[in-house]
């Protein structure tokens, strides 16, 4: 009962503050529909307009739409009778009254050019929908995102198609990893669907996806490269061993783009993003440099292997730099941690490796439990199951 | 007190570790005066058991015992490094000389690892895991098997050879591309990248071969939906060739004036480049471009051939592949690729009872690039006029 009372209570003291803070008087007599029905023939399209809009904020039934098309009807039933009654000059105050009320409004919304809310109105119609038809857009990192997609456009280097994806943060083109599958990213939708226009490119296909090449004319003749596909444009980065997740993908496509267009200044701005963690950071860090080719080629790949986080400092060899230089075969030596830290290390490089090819763990000394070289012996013996 | 846990367990791994060291070593000292063949063809069973004996053997491998003999010798260092544990069924260890014959018969075969664990008398995730291991070992060891000629000698002989085929001079090399197909769920999105145009999900083969069929410079691992022209772009070799770092040999002068570098043939499917010469594509053609395309179609068939007989003697990479891990195929396809070329290279004679065809990309339509330029055009007419006999002398 209480929470039947409160709602009305609060509704009514909502109109109150708006009413007064536009110079409204705060009576109770003077109701929406009422102000809407006083209206005058040419404010027509602006009134639809207005109960559109509130109509969108208040509907949460199933089909909105079999609410709105009588109170259209009626509304402009008796706007029509009315105007036979209504003064020249109460039709001028309640005009301005009208102007004031969808000034208020179209402070909260946007409500687009007057020609567009017809269109507006019949999608609405059509397609209902709970969110804002016309949201306003926040400028604070849309619009240069927007920026950095359009920089980012088609080139082709060598032949080979390059750029895609611009992977900026509201864009389109991003894509979230989710499981096994990349889909756009939820985040970025409604800037992504106001700022690309071209309909055939998101229309197409995209695809992050982790490939092993032999090329037997290069000095490294085996190596892990990333392709991002979407539709025909390619874009081939070299793959670092040791990030087998493809998550992998998203980081250094961002990386990448920022680097193109912020050059040095993408480290500081990440290590300031309140979202990034300093062990996020430092994956960061460990992102490829790309360059404006197509085919963008790391040659620093045996070296990345001293920048290892902090974690990984447990290892006596980095869990990066394989025995052999060309093997995947990696050596784990002297963990002498707990048992605790020691699993969770070894699941680590596990997890990390366990998409991008076999691993054999060899471990050569190992300073915990027998128990745990039991398990870390059937790990060996699981890892090579998995071969071929 | 009692024991501490997991120590039983651990003296039994260890335990069986020593017996099993033990008894490799026994093994391979008694296989050695032995023959091999005669006591492994006894444990074969099934269909395989009815082609018993040794002059059974390449049946059943496909190359000859001198062959085997050599890839074991590749091997032994690489697979004798490892203490394994791999046994038959039976209890008893596998020697190196098992290992590479299960190796082999896989891949030759296609077979499934069931069958051909059934055959052989021991587990699947047995015969997969020695077939991985004989994979790594022949990568490290048997490349050198599979290189660009390093010496003006052989290349020399090479250019010789083709010009023997059909005419045409200078060439070093014939370039073609297959498809490894394999069966992908098509669920999973992020497999759309190796669906081709015709429909499959595939693995680019992308090959070099010179006169003997024998493979000179390959890139694999690409999806199948990447164009051959795209392959070759973004293989190192396309990167050598145009800064100059490869075919930079001797040019031959056909005329006065006339001259011709060196170069390699492709069909329509490749780009026409300075280094790469392709056929004419235009719609009528007069005859003696005809008669171009024809030498250049006899020459190249040798590319043709070799992917053919590539898919036809190690069919793993023939059928369908069964949802491999496309991180390993590309090295499996680099095994094969040395198999291959160490048949070739120990002129084993298997090879001469192998059905000549050319046909290894069935129901793959040929792909066209209309990417031409005028210095490569020049190179194409020199040739083309040289063969037509209308260069002045």
């Amino acid at each position: 009962m209480i929470c039947s009372v409160t709602p009305c209570k609060s509704e009514s003291s909502w109109l109150d503050r708006l009413r007064s803070s536009k110079g409204f008087p705060a009576g109770s007599d003077l109701d929406l529909e009422q102000f809407l029905n006083h209206n005058s023939d040419h404010a027509l399209s602006s009134d639809a307009h207005v109960s559109d809009v509130i109509r969108e904020n208040n509907s949460y039934g199933p089909n909105p739409n079999s609410e709105s098309a009588p109170l259209d009807t009626k509304s402009v039933a008796e706007r029509s009778k009315n105007a036979v009654y209504s003064g020249f000059r109460k039709h001028r105050k309640k005009e301005g009254l009208f102007n004031v009320m969808s000034n208020v409004l179209a402070d909260l919304f946007n409500m687009g050019d007057r020609c567009g809310i017809e269109r507006i109105r019949g999608y609405v119609e059509k397609k209902s929908s709970r969110k804002q038809p016309n949201p306003k857009i926040c400028s604070l990192s849309a619009s240069a995102s927007v920026d950095d997609g359009r920089l980012a456009g088609v080139r082709k280097a060598d032949g080979i198609p390059a750029t895609w994806p611009p992977s900026t943060d509201n864009s389109v083109t991003e894509v979230t990893q989710n499981g096994d599958r990349l889909k756009p990213a939820k985040r970025g939708k409604s800037a992504s669907l106001t700022t690309v226009e071209d309909k055939s490119q998101t229309d197409l296909s995209s695809s992050c996806v982790e490939v092993t090449i032999i090329d037997t004319s290069s000095s490294v003749w085996k190596s892990g490269k990333l392709i991002f596909r979407k539709g025909n444009v390619w874009k081939v980065r070299e793959k670092k061993w040791i990030s087998g997740n493809l998550n992998a993908c998203r980081r250094k496509r961002k990386a990448s783009v920022s680097d193109d267009i912020a050059g040095g200044k993408k480290k500081r701005k990440l290590s300031q993003s309140p979202l990034n963690t300093s062990k996020e950071a430092g994956r960061e860090e460990l992102a490829y440099p790309s360059n404006d080719n197509g085919k963008e080629l790391c040659k620093e790949t045996p070296d990345t292997g001293s920048r290892v986080p902090k974690k990984r400092s447990l290892l006596s060899m980095s869990p990066k730099k394989p025995a052999n230089s060309y093997s995947p075969v990696f050596h784990v030596q002297n963990i002498s941690t707990s048992m605790k830290d020691g699993k969770k290390l070894i699941n680590q490089v596990w997890c990390s490796q366990l998409t991008t090819y076999s691993i054999i763990l060899v471990v050569t000394k190992v300073s915990f439990s027998p128990r745990r070289s039991a398990w870390l012996e059937k790990l060996e013996l699981q890892t090579e199951e998995n071969a071929f | 007190m009692g024991p501490v846990r997991g120590f039983k367990k651990r003296r039994k791994i260890e335990k069986k570790f020593e017996r099993n060291a033990f008894a490799a070593s026994v093994s391979s000292e008694q296989e050695e005066p032995a023959d091999w063949w005669d006591e492994f063809s006894k444990r074969i069973t099934g269909p395989l058991s009815l082609s018993k004996g040794l002059d059974k053997f390449e049946s059943v491998f496909k190359i000859s015992r001198k062959t085997f003999n050599y890839i074991c010798s590749l091997v032994k260092e690489d697979l004798t490094s490892k203490p394994s544990h791999f046994t038959c069924t039976s209890g008893k260890p596998l020697s190196i000389n098992d290992q590479v014959a299960v190796a082999l018969r896989r891949l030759s075969s296609g077979e499934s690892l069931l069958t051909i664990g059934e055959s052989f008398g021991m587990n699947q995730s047995t015969v997969s895991q020695v077939t991985w291991r004989f994979v790594e070992a022949m990568e490290e060891r048997g490349l050198h098997h599979l290189q660009w000629p390093a010496t003006e000698e052989e290349m020399i002989q090479i250019k010789s050879k083709f010009e023997r085929i059909r005419g045409l001079p200078n060439c070093c090399g014939a370039i073609d591309t297959t498809h490894i197909m394999m069966c992908l769920p098509t669920v999973d999105l992020t497999n759309d990248v190796w669906f081709d145009r015709e429909k499959n999900h595939s693995m680019v083969l992308q090959a070099i071969v010179d006169p003997e069929m024998r493979f000179r410079d390959i890139v694999t691992g690409w999806p199948g939906s990447m164009s051959d022209s795209l392959v070759l772009r973004s293989s190192s070799f396309f990167e050598l060739c145009e800064k100059g770092k490869r075919l930079n040999g001797k040019k031959i002068e056909l005329s006065e004036g006339s001259e011709v570098r060196e170069y390699i043939i492709g069909d329509a499917g490749f780009p026409l480049l300075p280094w790469l010469v392709t056929p004419y594509q235009e719609k009528d053609l007069s005859e003696t471009k005809a008669e171009f395309n024809k030498r250049h179609f006899a020459t190249r068939l040798v590319a043709q051939r070799a992917l053919a007989r590539f898919k036809e003697m190690w069919r793993i990479v023939r059928g369908v592949m069964w949802r491999p891990d496309k991180h390993k195929l590309p090295r499996i396809i680099l095994v094969c690729c040395l198999l291959h070329n160490i048949v070739i290279d120990l002129e084993d004679e298997v090879q001469d009872e192998m059905p000549l065809s050319h046909h290894h990309d069935s129901g793959y339509r040929q792909q066209i690039c209309e990417s031409v330029d005028k210095i490569s055009s020049i190179l194409r007419d020199n040739l083309y006029l040289y063969l037509s006999g209308r260069l002045p002398p």
